[in-house]
């Protein structure tokens, strides 16, 4: 029931080709939706946050211990609140009102979390913390489903990030119980077309890839997790050539694989402590990687990959720089290398480019 | 314009899942039902929770173990006191395996005979309690359990070392944890009742049930019940 802006032009944009809409209606929806965003946005804030503020009140009446209100008492006002938000919710839902159903959906969800707090609390449960924050997020993801409430995924989502957490907290050892359920809220987001919901699930996973490599036993494994970076990236490459038709989630594979290269490359050359000739090797193909996607990124126009990869070669040039700094002739001579392999690619760019070019205006002429 | 073509239809079949699941939900099901489910299934949850709760402190097999209370706070679950039990570390020589952290296992306790009972006459249930030794650790539950024994489910937490003795020599043993060390009081009590536990001494009644699961059922000190568990 999370429609984007994007979902609603898209949506707009079938019905008019499908004739089912005039073009001047088109026109109509077309003002309106842009005019309402910043309205609805605002809306849907307030009352997202609003939402996470009575959660916290019923986090503080739980803290409380509400001595005197008899156990069945405090048990039903518990669920008399939990009832009340979802059946809210559907009334909100019911009008159209979206981010109050949301809203609702969170409160409800928010008591749901609250209850079983306040339950382990009046019989004195001291299991494993970690399953009741699983618990509850099985029943956020239900109600994210069944409502099909963005919001009440990303708190399913955040409740996932937590258990997975804490379980590794407590056994020192990789959790992989956390790509299921990351799977089922990565797919709740698919359905929804949410493109928040991607970026969100993107850096859930990949905070698990690098809490899973550190904590393999015999790691980290940081190298391992560069390699994993440069296979997906290589994936995102070939699957933008092979299917030219799913630009976006080429794009989207790409950017994740690249994300995870730079960053693993960077904390693996950080924490290894490696030798002068070691480092310049690693420096030079980690700068190769990056100079290559520099080249790609342009080439397809991708300005988010672009800009990660301009972030990234920054902070290998200046993490090299400091790392030799105490051998100027060193770095000197590193900085001269990698200097004149940019420049003759650059040359090499402009070459290709104007070849291009002249191909074109020759096809142009015949 | 055959790629503009393809790229089309694989949107055009992608939105068709989409509009088909949102169809189902919206058309079919309605929010109504929806919204029935959502509440029924965490309803359902929290009152399993307070079923298992409630039939084991109502079925199972009362237990008295000796405690060292302390008082801290959580921020999201009120006044606590952690109960530490003088079964929490058992000696590694009654296990029939080696265990690592984190491990589930069963702790089989025995009634000890030689311990003086100490009662209350005001406390009917406390006529029939003992002190209660371990005598066994494993990783499946004991096929037979004697009369005069009962097997708590335990974690193990760590390896450590106990004396028997200030004067003796350590040795090895597990830190375990049976789910049942933390005892919600009303807030601000939890410091009362670390003084009492520092006047006298305390000890907690524990209802176990046959899988080897137990709640606590009550606080007594001098065998005298000084929080007892209502079941509602």
């Amino acid at each position: 029931m999370w429609m984007s802006k994007q979902h609603r032009l898209d949506q707009l944009k079938a019905w008019r080709e499908k004739g089912w809409v005039t073009d001047e209606g088109a026109g109509a929806i077309r003002k309106e939706i842009e005019t309402r965003r910043s309205l609805l946005n605002l809306s849907n804030t307030l009352a997202i946050l609003g939402a996470v503020l009575i959660c916290f009140a019923a986090m503080s009446f739980v803290a409380a211990n509400w001595s005197a209100i008899p156990r069945l008492v405090r048990v039903a006002i518990l669920l008399s609140t939990l009832w009340a938000s979802f059946l809210g919710a559907g009334v909100f839902y019911q009008r159209g009102q979206q981010a109050f159903g949301h809203a609702a959906s969170l409160v409800g969800c928010g008591m749901f979390g609250a209850s079983i707090m306040l339950i382990a609390q009046m019989f004195h449960l001291d299991g494993n913390p970690p399953d009741a924050v699983l618990v509850w997020g099985l029943g956020t993801l239900l109600a994210g489903f069944a409502f099909r409430s963005a919001p009440t995924l990303v708190l399913a989502l955040l409740l996932f990030g937590l258990w997975s957490g804490w379980e590794t907290s407590l056994t020192d050892r990789e959790h992989w119980w956390f790509l299921p359920f990351w799977a089922l809220t990565a797919f709740g987001f698919i359905w929804q077309r949410w493109n928040k919901g991607y970026e969100l699930s993107s850096y859930a996973l990949g905070i698990w890839v690098f809490v899973t490599g550190s904590t393999l036993p015999g790691g980290p494994y940081f190298d391992g997790i560069a390699l994993l970076g440069l296979c997906v990236l290589a994936a995102g490459v070939g699957l933008h050539l092979l299917k030219p038709d799913l630009p976006k989630l080429s794009a989207f594979v790409a950017y994740f694989g690249a994300a995870l290269f730079f960053i693993a490359a960077i904390i693996f050359q950080m924490s290894e402590k490696l030798e002068f000739v070691p480092l310049t090797f690693s420096a030079v193909f980690v700068l190769g990687v990056m100079l290559a996607v520099i080249v790609w990124a342009n080439a397809q126009n991708d300005r988010k990959l672009l800009w990660l990869a301009y972030a990234a070669f920054a902070a290998e040039v200046l993490f090299v720089y400091f790392k030799t700094i105490g051998s100027l002739f060193g770095s000197g001579v590193f900085f001269l290398t990698v200097g004149l392999v940019v420049m003759a690619l650059a040359y090499v760019a402009t070459k290709l480019h104007k070849k291009q070019e002249r191909n074109e205006q020759l096809e142009g002429a015949v | 314009m055959d790629e503009k073509k393809s790229a089309s239809e694989t949107e055009q079949g992608s939105r068709d899942w989409r509009s088909n699941l949102n169809d189902v939900l919206s058309r079919k099901v309605g929010i109504w039902p929806l919204v029935l489910v959502v509440a029924l299934v965490q309803s359902a949850v929290l009152g399993y929770m307070i079923w298992d709760r409630v039939t084991l402190l109502r079925t199972g097999q009362e237990v008295v173990l000796d405690v060292v209370p302390v008082d801290p706070r959580s921020l999201f679950r009120g006044d606590y006191v952690i109960l530490n039990y003088k079964v929490s570390s058992v000696e590694k020589s009654l296990a029939s395996d080696e265990f690592k952290r984190r491990d589930r296992i069963y702790v089989t306790l025995k009634k000890n005979p030689d311990v003086e009972v100490e009662t209350d006459d005001s406390t009917e249930a406390n006529e029939t309690l003992g002190r209660w030794r371990p005598v066994a650790l494993s990783a499946v539950r004991p096929a037979s359990v004697a009369n005069d024994e009962v097997v708590l489910k335990a974690e193990v937490v760590r390896p450590t070392t106990i004396r028997r003795q200030s004067n003796d020599k350590p040795i090895p043993a597990y830190r375990l944890k049976y789910g049942v060390e933390s005892y919600f009081v009303e807030e601000g009590a939890g410091k009362v009742l670390e003084k009492q536990i520092a006047e006298k001494k305390i000890e907690v009644v524990l209802a176990v049930a046959k899988s080897g699961k137990a709640a606590v059922k009550a606080l007594q000190v001098d065998g005298a019940r000084i929080y007892d568990e209502p079941l509602f």
